[in-house]
């Protein structure tokens, strides 16, 4: 590579760096805890375990499931004048159930998540919104407090992020012209030492970090990507219903009789969550329920059931466009939950070594900063020169 | 040190980041056996950094010891 293209991608790489890194590194290391939100929130006891059955209890019940309608009845009871939003299932504890309420039933906030036994449909706990240390960080790393345009510019840090390493990958190899993979030049100085570890890091856990990136990209995409299935896909199922008269004998709302008829035309699924009349993931009579395939590949991806509300007859089913499909199979890639308890570690493992990447740039930006590049370059074949002198 | 080959240069780095792609999709698709090799296939690359930092920090430059 040219010299002077060398030092053009260099500027390249610096200044998307510069824009980025501080970002980066709140993600990264806000992220870190993340990964295990699951195991946090049972260490904190924001999650309770589900009470043990006896078997006589469970004899008695002969396998029926507890009822969705008892456990929305007493979610009301404990938030009166507050709405349904969502149902839903536990991915991981099929027997955990959840019903979420805002203050209207399209609030973006929730004024109360509380967790059921699905076995008995009995009331669990209620989860701590909006409060404690994993609130603190699930907020900073989403939106950083900010709303919808904290999420879009952090989406925006991310594409910035991509084309830093992008650029960092183009000027690894001028960087690695004299020197074997992998080694750190230890007994030189700092600053060589730090860009070797910059180098070596970077470049190993380069496949990871695009992909973990990439898909944290896409996860802020995620409010206008529903819009626009709301706004067309949803929008098309609803229109026949749209001018028609509630019925003047209405059955009561079942939520439960709904969801029963949306598993039953479609085989082999689980519901991952079913939004209530009125939200923005529904109709205004109607249910949307949200169904998972019972494959791992097809557990990432969902299938909406529209039901009538009345009736809890199923309506219509239409597979999601692409652009939605590509939004839900980001997230496990991102969050690095579909792999068990070992990916969590390695996720994790990966996570600090990002940092070190992160922070050994800063590092070299800040030692580098009034030193020109072509004496950087001239120090740089001067270590070269005095190492191959030594071997 | 003579200048390294392109081979030399980039070898590693396409192996590795081959392998954490397929490593990381592998793992979406199947479960059990799939899930194993996700693990090892991602476990490669923090066990290169390792490998070369304890190069780096811990063994000893040449020279040393009784018999040099």
């Amino acid at each position: 590579m040219k010299a002077s293209s060398v030092k053009t991608w260099h500027w390249i790489h610096k200044w998307t760096s510069l824009v980025c890194t501080v970002f980066a590194l709140l993600l990264c290391i806000t992220g870190l805890p993340l990964i295990f939100t699951h195991e946090i929130d049972h260490a904190l006891g924001n999650t309770v375990d589900l009470p043990e059955l006896s078997s006589v209890v469970l004899e008695e019940r002969g396998g029926r499931h507890g009822s969705i309608d008892d456990m929305v009845e007493d979610a009301r009871k404990r938030r009166p004048g507050h709405a349904v939003q969502f149902v839903s299932q536990d991915d991981d504890e099929p027997d955990r159930w959840y019903v979420r309420m805002g203050e209207t039933v399209n609030a973006r906030r929730a004024s109360a998540v509380f967790a059921y036994d699905g076995r008995t449909g009995r009331f669990v706990s209620e989860y701590p919104l909006d409060q404690g240390v994993m609130n603190v960080l699930i907020r900073l790393h989403i939106d950083m407090f900010a709303g919808l345009a904290g999420t879009l510019f952090l989406g925006a840090t991310g594409v910035v992020l991509v084309a830093s390493m992008i650029s960092g990958v183009v000027i690894y190899g001028p960087y690695m012209q004299k020197l074997a993979f992998g080694v750190l030049r230890r007994r030189r100085s700092a600053r060589l030492l730090w860009l070797d570890v910059h180098n070596l890091l970077g470049i190993v856990t380069l496949g990871w970090f695009m992909i973990v990136t990439a898909t944290g990209v896409i996860n802020t995409l995620a409010t206008p990507i529903f819009g626009r299935w709301q706004a067309t896909h949803l929008s098309e199922m609803l229109a026949p219903y749209r001018s028609a008269a509630p019925a003047a004998d209405d059955g009561v709302e079942s939520p439960q009789r709904a969801l029963d008829a949306a598993l039953a035309h479609v085989p082999d699924t689980e519901v991952a969550f079913m939004a209530f009349p009125g939200n923005d993931f529904s109709g205004p009579r109607q249910f949307v329920a949200f169904l998972r395939g019972s494959t791992p590949w097809r557990s990432k991806l969902l299938k909406p059931v529209l039901m009538d509300a009345q009736t809890g007859r199923v309506l219509d089913s239409r597979d999601l466009p692409l652009y939605v499909s590509a939004l839900l199979v980001s997230q496990p890639l991102h969050f690095g939950d579909y792999g068990g308890a070992p990916l969590k570690i390695i996720w994790a493992l990966l996570d600090v070594l990002s940092i070190v990447v992160l922070g050994s740039g800063l590092y070299l930006w800040l030692r580098k900063r009034n030193v020109s590049f072509e004496s950087w370059q001239k120090s740089l074949t001067a270590a070269e020169d005095a190492a191959s002198g030594a071997t | 040190m003579s200048r390294q080959t392109t081979l030399q240069i980039w070898g590693m780095p396409i192996f590795l980041t081959a392998l954490s792609t397929v490593g990381l999709v592998i793992g979406l698709f199947e479960d059990g056996a799939a899930d194993v090799i996700c693990h090892v296939s991602l476990a490669v690359p923090i066990g290169v950094t390792l490998r070369h930092v304890g190069r780096a920090f811990f063994s000893k430059p040449p020279g040393v010891g009784p018999h040099s």
